[in-house]
C-alpha cells in the first residue's frame, strides 16, 4: 500500500494524526461511496440466471414456454428439505428465488397493499380462507397439477378449500399442548392442564386470536367457530382468567421449554417433535375437548409473474417421494396419501402426527368467517389491553 | 503534545473502572452469543454439549450467506447517503436562521416517532401503489435511508450546535471563499459528529426487520428478516456462528486500524488540531 | 473530489458572501433532504392520516373517502383500556433513558478525554457488540436473565439469592431497552464531549472549584446538546419499540408500540392503528418542544 492510503485508513481511527486532511477524507468517502454502489447495483441483476432446460421426465410437463424461467417462492423459513429446491431446479431449468417471513398476518397485511412481485406463498388455511376473501389468491390451473389425486382425501373436500380450487397442502399439523412431563407434576390430557399448580407462573398460550380462542372454546365445551357472542363473552373472560396464570402471551416458546423457563405451553405439534429431539422430557399432547387441526398450503397471489411455474412446482411437491422427503424433514404431517409408504414409520406410527379417526373427529380446521371475524378480532384487542 | 493528564472531576481511575463495566454489560450477551454457537442442541439457552457442526452448516447455508451479503450492500449504501444527506441538513439548521425551522425539525422528529409497522406500511402503500416501482433492494435501501437521516441529523447538529460564526468570519477576511471555510473549518468541526452519525446509521439499518419486511420483495431477504422468519421453528446457532464471523472480521480490522493510528502518530507531530478550536 | 480554488480577491469574497442571503443558503442545502423527505416522509405520512380516518374492510384492508371522514377511529384510540398500555411504555422509556443516560455519560466521557489516540478505537468497540443479529442477542439475553440463567447464578454466589424472575417481567424489558438503545446514547454524548473546551475545566479548578460543582457548572452545560440529542435517541424510538418486550416481556409489560402492530396484524383494524400512531406522534412532538424549550433553544 502507497503512504497516501496507508495515512487515510489511519485517518478513520485518529483525528489527531497530522495527515489527516479533507483530502484523504474525500477519497476515502468517496471510495466507500462508489463501492457501496456498485454492490448495490450488482445485486439488483442477480435474479433471473436460468440454466438449460433438461427433457421431461414422466411425472412432468414442460415449463410453459411464455413465462420466464423464474420462480419466486415466498415461504417459511426453514420450512423445507435441502434438496427440494435443487431438484426441482435440475428437473425443470426453473430458477427459484427463496424469501422468507414469519407470521402469517403479516404476510396478509404486506399481499393486502398490492402486488408484491411473488409467485408462490404458503399461507395457513385460515388464512388462505382470508385472502380469498379478499381476492388476494388466483384460482389454480388443475390441469397442470396432475398428481392431486396423490392428496389424502381429508383435504380434498375441507372447508377452508373445498376442491382445492385456489390451495395445494404443504404440511399439516395440529394446535395442542406442549410440556415437561417430569416437571408439571400431574397427567396432562386436556386445557384444564393449565389449572396445575406446578404450572403456574410457567406457562404461556399463542399470540393468535383463533388459537387462543379455540382453547378458550373448547375448554368450554363450545365450537372453535361459533359466532355466538354469549359464548365468545364466555372466552374472552375465561382468557382474561387465564393469563393471569401463564408467564407470557407468545409464539416463540421453543427455547423457553426447552430449557425449563417454561413448563408448558400452547404449542404447534411439530414444534414440539423437534424440541424432543433435544430434550426427552418435553411430551405433546391433543386435548381431549379437542384441537385445531392447520394446514400449510401453497397458493398463488393474484398478479403473480410466473404462476404456471408456481403450478409446476405444486406438482412436484405433490409426488409421493419429494413429499415424503419433505416430511422426513421438518416433521410435521404430510397431507400426501401416496407419500406414505416412503416416511419414516416413527412419524407415520406416531399417533399424534397421524392420528386415528376417532381422534381426527375431534380436530376440526378453522373456519373462516368473513367480515364476522370482527367478533373474534376485537375481543382479542380487550384480551391483550387487560 | 502535551504529556500532563488532564483534570477532571471525576477521578481517572473510577471512570476507567466504570468504563470496563459498561464494555462489559456492552459484551456479555456476544460472550454468551459466541459460547452458544459451539452448542450441540439447535438452541441458544439450552447448552448440552459442545459441537463445531453449526459452522460446518453455516458454509452450507447458501439462503442465510445471501441474506447477510443483501445486509451489508443495504446498510453500506443508506449509511453513506443518510450520512451525506443528513450532514446537509444539520448544517442548513443550525448555521442559518430561516422561517420553517420548526417545521422541518418536527419533520426530523416525525421520522423518529413513527412506529416501525406504520411506517413500513405506509412506505409499501407508497412504492406499490404511487410509485408504481418493483419490491426490491433498491427499495429497502430508500426506506433505510429515509429512517437513517433522522439519527443523523440529530448527532451532527448536537455536534455543531452554537458554532462559532467568527470563526468563518475571520476566515473570510483572511480570503477564503465560502467552500474554502466549509471545508477547513466547518467539516473538520463537524467531523467526529459525522463519523458518529454514520455509525449509528450503520447499526440501525444493519438489525431493522419489520420496515425491511414490508419494503422487501423477491430476491431481497435480509439477514434479520431471514432470521426472524427462523422464529417458528428455532433459531438455529448457525446463525450464532455466523455472528462470531462478524465479530471476528470487525475485531481483525479494528485491530488492524488501531495499529495504523499509533504508527501515524509516531511519524508526525505538531500539526494544527481542528478540533482544539471548538 | 479535490480542492485546488485559487485564492479569489479579498474584496470579490466579501461581495459574494453578503449577496446571498441566509434563508437561501439555508434553503439551498437542505434542498435534497427536503426532496427526500417530500416523498419518503410526507406522502408516507398523509398516508396514515387518510387511514386513520378510513373504514376498516375485508377486501381493501381501509376504506377511505373525502365526503366520510370517520373520526371516531381517534375515539377510539382514546379508550381508556389502552391508557394503562401508554402509560407504561412512557415510564419504560424513561427508565431506560435515565439509565443510558447514567451508564453513557461517564463512558463518552472517559472515551473522549482519556482515550487517547485510540478513542476511535473505543468507539468503534462500543458498536461492535450491534453487528451481530439483534434476535441472538436477546436469546444471550434470555439465557443471562432466566430463572436458572446467569444472572441469578452470579446473585446466588454473592447471597443475594438465586431465585429472582427477571426474564417476562418489567426488568427484563428494561435492561433489554437499555441495552438495545445505549449506543444511541453514548455516540452523541461522544460528539458533543469531544467538543468541550478541556481548558474551562482546569480553570474552573484553578478557581477552586470542587469536583461536583465543577461537573455540574462546566461540564454538564458544556455538553448539554448532546445529552439532549441522547435522551431524544432513546426515549423516542423506545416508546414505540415492540420487538423488545415481544422476546424479554410477558403478559404484564405490554407496551403501546405491540398494540399498534397488532392492530394491523391479528386485529386487523389498520384505522385505529393509524390513529393511535398519529395521536402518538403528535404527543411525543409537543412533549419534545416542551422540554427543548425548556433546555435552551441551541440545543435544538
Amino acid at each position: 500500500m502507497s503512504e497516501p492510503d496507508r495515512v487515510s485508513l489511519a485517518f478513520i481511527w485518529d483525528t489527531e494524526s497530522p495527515h489527516f486532511s479533507r483530502r484523504t477524507f474525500m477519497r476515502t468517502m468517496a471510495f466507500a461511496g462508489a463501492a457501496g454502489f456498485m454492490a448495490a447495483c450488482g445485486s439488483s441483476g442477480s435474479n433471473g440466471a436460468s440454466s438449460s432446460s433438461s427433457g421431461s421426465s414422466t411425472s412432468f410437463r414442460l415449463p410453459n414456454k411464455t413465462e420466464a424461467k423464474v420462480l419466486n417462492f415466498y415461504n417459511w423459513t426453514d420450512y423445507i428439505a435441502d434438496d427440494t429446491i435443487p431438484n426441482f431446479q435440475t428437473e425443470t431449468g426453473i430458477k427459484v428465488t427463496y424469501d422468507n417471513y414469519n407470521s402469517n398476518d403479516e404476510l396478509f397485511a404486506k399481499m393486502r397493499t398490492g402486488n408484491t412481485g411473488y409467485d408462490l406463498i404458503v399461507p395457513t388455511d385460515a388464512f388462505v380462507v382470508k385472502m380469498k376473501h379478499a381476492n388476494l389468491l388466483q384460482p389454480l390451473d388443475l390441469s397442470l397439477i396432475t398428481n392431486i389425486d396423490n392428496l389424502d382425501p381429508r383435504f380434498r373436500h375441507a372447508d377452508y378449500d373445498p376442491g382445492n380450487l385456489y390451495s395445494i397442502p404443504w404440511q399439516w399439523g395440529t394446535t395442542g399442548i406442549g410440556f415437561d412431563q417430569t416437571k408439571v407434576g400431574g397427567t396432562v390430557t386436556d386445557w384444564d392442564a393449565f389449572n396445575l399448580p406446578a404450572v403456574n407462573g410457567k406457562s404461556s398460550f399463542l399470540d393468535e386470536a383463533r388459537d387462543a380462542f379455540a382453547m378458550a372454546l373448547f375448554a368450554l365445551g363450545h365450537d372453535p367457530n361459533t359466532l355466538d357472542s354469549g359464548q365468545l363473552d364466555d372466552a374472552q373472560n375465561y382468557l382474561i382468567d387465564l393469563k393471569k396464570k401463564v408467564k407470557s402471551i407468545t409464539s416463540d416458546y421453543q427455547d423457553p421449554l426447552k430449557s425449563g423457563e417454561l413448563l408448558l405451553a400452547q404449542a404447534y405439534s411439530g414444534d414440539v417433535f423437534q424440541i424432543q429431539t433435544d430434550n426427552k422430557n418435553v411430551q405433546y399432547v391433543i386435548p381431549k375437548s379437542g384441537a385445531f387441526s392447520w394446514v400449510d398450503n401453497m397458493a398463488i397471489p393474484m398478479g403473480a409473474p410466473h404462476p404456471r411455474n408456481a403450478e409446476l412446482f405444486m406438482n412436484y411437491i405433490l409426488e409421493p417421494k419429494v413429499g415424503a422427503a419433505l416430511t422426513n424433514f421438518v416433521q410435521y404431517g404430510s397431507p400426501n396419501k401416496a407419500a406414505e409408504p416412503y416416511i419414516d414409520k416413527s412419524i407415520t406410527g406416531n399417533p399424534l402426527i397421524y392420528p386415528p379417526a376417532d381422534v381426527l373427529a375431534k380436530l376440526p380446521f378453522q373456519k373462516d368467517l368473513g367480515e364476522d371475524e370482527i367478533a373474534y378480532d376485537d375481543r382479542w384487542d380487550k384480551v391483550k389491553s387487560a | 503534545m502535551s504529556k500532563k493528564q488532564p483534570k477532571s472531576p471525576l477521578r481517572p481511575r473510577y471512570l476507567k473502572l466504570h468504563a470496563i463495566l459498561v464494555f462489559a454489560f456492552l459484551f456479555a450477551p456476544i460472550v454468551v452469543l459466541v459460547v452458544f454457537s459451539f452448542n450441540k442442541a439447535k438452541s441458544g439457552t439450552d447448552w448440552t454439549g459442545f459441537s463445531t457442526h453449526w459452522y460446518h452448516a453455516l458454509i452450507h447455508n447458501h439462503d442465510a450467506l445471501q441474506a447477510f451479503r443483501n445486509t451489508l450492500k443495504v446498510a453500506i449504501t443508506a449509511t453513506i447517503f443518510a450520512t451525506a444527506i443528513g450532514t446537509l441538513a444539520a448544517f442548513a439548521l443550525t448555521r442559518f436562521r430561516f422561517r420553517g425551522r420548526a417545521g422541518y425539525n418536527s419533520l426530523i422528529f416525525i421520522s423518529l416517532v413513527m412506529p416501525e409497522v406504520v411506517m413500513g406500511i405506509s412506505l409499501l402503500v407508497f412504492f406499490v401503489k404511487f410509485a408504481h416501482t418493483r419490491l426490491g433492494l433498491e427499495t429497502v435501501i430508500l426506506s433505510h435511508i429515509t429512517f437513517c437521516i433522522a439519527f443523523v441529523v440529530v448527532v451532527v447538529k448536537a455536534r455543531l450546535s452554537s458554532f462559532d460564526d467568527r470563526l468563518v468570519e475571520a476566515a473570510a477576511d483572511l480570503g477564503a471563499t465560502p467552500i474554502q471555510s466549509f471545508l477547513r473549518i466547518v467539516l473538520p468541526l463537524a467531523a467526529p459528529g459525522i463519523f458518529a452519525g454514520a455509525m449509528l446509521a450503520f447499526t440501525i439499518s444493519l438489525d431493522d426487520v419489520v420496515i425491511t419486511f414490508f419494503t422487501s420483495g423477491p430476491g431481497s431477504t435480509t439477514l434479520p428478516l431471514y432470521i426472524f422468519g427462523e422464529l417458528r421453528f428455532g433459531v438455529s446457532p448457525s446463525i450464532n456462528a455466523l455472528s462470531t464471523f462478524v465479530l471476528l472480521f470487525s475485531f481483525v480490522l479494528l485491530a488492524i486500524g488501531g495499529a495504523f493510528s499509533v504508527r501515524a502518530a509516531r511519524r508526525g507531530a505538531g500539526a494544527i488540531d481542528a478540533t482544539a478550536l471548538g | 473530489m479535490s480542492v485546488a480554488a485559487p485564492d479569489p480577491p479579498v474584496r470579490e469574497a466579501r461581495t459574494r458572501r453578503r449577496n446571498m442571503p441566509e434563508w437561501l443558503k439555508g434553503n439551498l442545502l437542505l434542498l435534497p433532504t427536503s426532496v427526500w423527505f417530500a416523498f419518503l416522509l410526507v406522502i408516507p405520512t398523509a398516508i396514515i392520516v387518510a387511514y386513520s380516518l378510513g373504514k376498516r374492510g375485508i377486501i381493501e384492508p381501509v376504506h377511505f373517502s373525502w365526503g366520510h371522514l370517520i373520526w371516531s377511529n381517534y375515539s377510539d384510540a382514546l379508550n381508556t383500556i389502552y391508557l394503562p398500555i401508554f402509560i407504561r411504555s412512557v415510564e419504560y422509556a424513561a427508565i431506560s433513558t435515565l439509565l443510558c443516560a447514567l451508564l453513557g455519560f461517564p463512558l463518552a466521557y472517559w472515551i473522549a478525554r482519556f482515550g487517547g489516540r485510540l478513542r476511535n478505537v473505543y468507539l468503534v468497540l462500543v458498536i461492535i457488540p450491534f453487528l451481530t443479529s439483534y434476535l441472538i442477542r436477546m436469546y444471550a439475553w434470555q439465557f443471562i436473565l432466566q430463572r436458572n440463567g446467569l444472572l441469578n447464578r452470579v446473585l446466588g454466589h454473592i447471597g443475594l439469592g438465586s431465585n429472582h424472575e427477571f426474564l417476562n417481567h418489567s426488568s427484563a424489558v428494561i435492561i433489554g431497552l437499555t441495552y438495545g438503545f445505549l449506543p444511541f446514547m453514548i455516540l452523541p454524548l461522544y460528539a458533543s464531549i469531544e467538543r468541550m473546551d478541556k481548558s474551562l475545566v482546569e480553570a474552573s479548578y484553578d478557581l477552586g472549584h470542587g469536583k461536583i460543582s465543577t461537573f455540574f457548572r462546566v461540564i454538564l452545560p458544556s455538553t448539554s446538546p448532546g445529552l439532549v440529542a441522547g435522551v431524544l435517541l432513546v426515549f423516542i424510538p423506545a416508546i414505540g419499540d415492540f420487538v423488545t418486550p415481544e422476546l424479554l416481556g410477558g403478559v404484564r409489560t405490554q407496551m403501546i408500540g405491540t398494540t399498534i402492530a397488532d392492530q394491523f396484524g391479528g386485529t386487523q383494524n389498520w384505522p385505529l392503528g393509524a390513529s393511535m400512531s398519529i395521536l402518538l406522534t403528535m404527543f411525543i412532538l409537543v412533549g419534545v418542544f416542551l422540554y427543548l424549550w425548556r433546555v435552551g433553544e441551541e440545543a435544538l
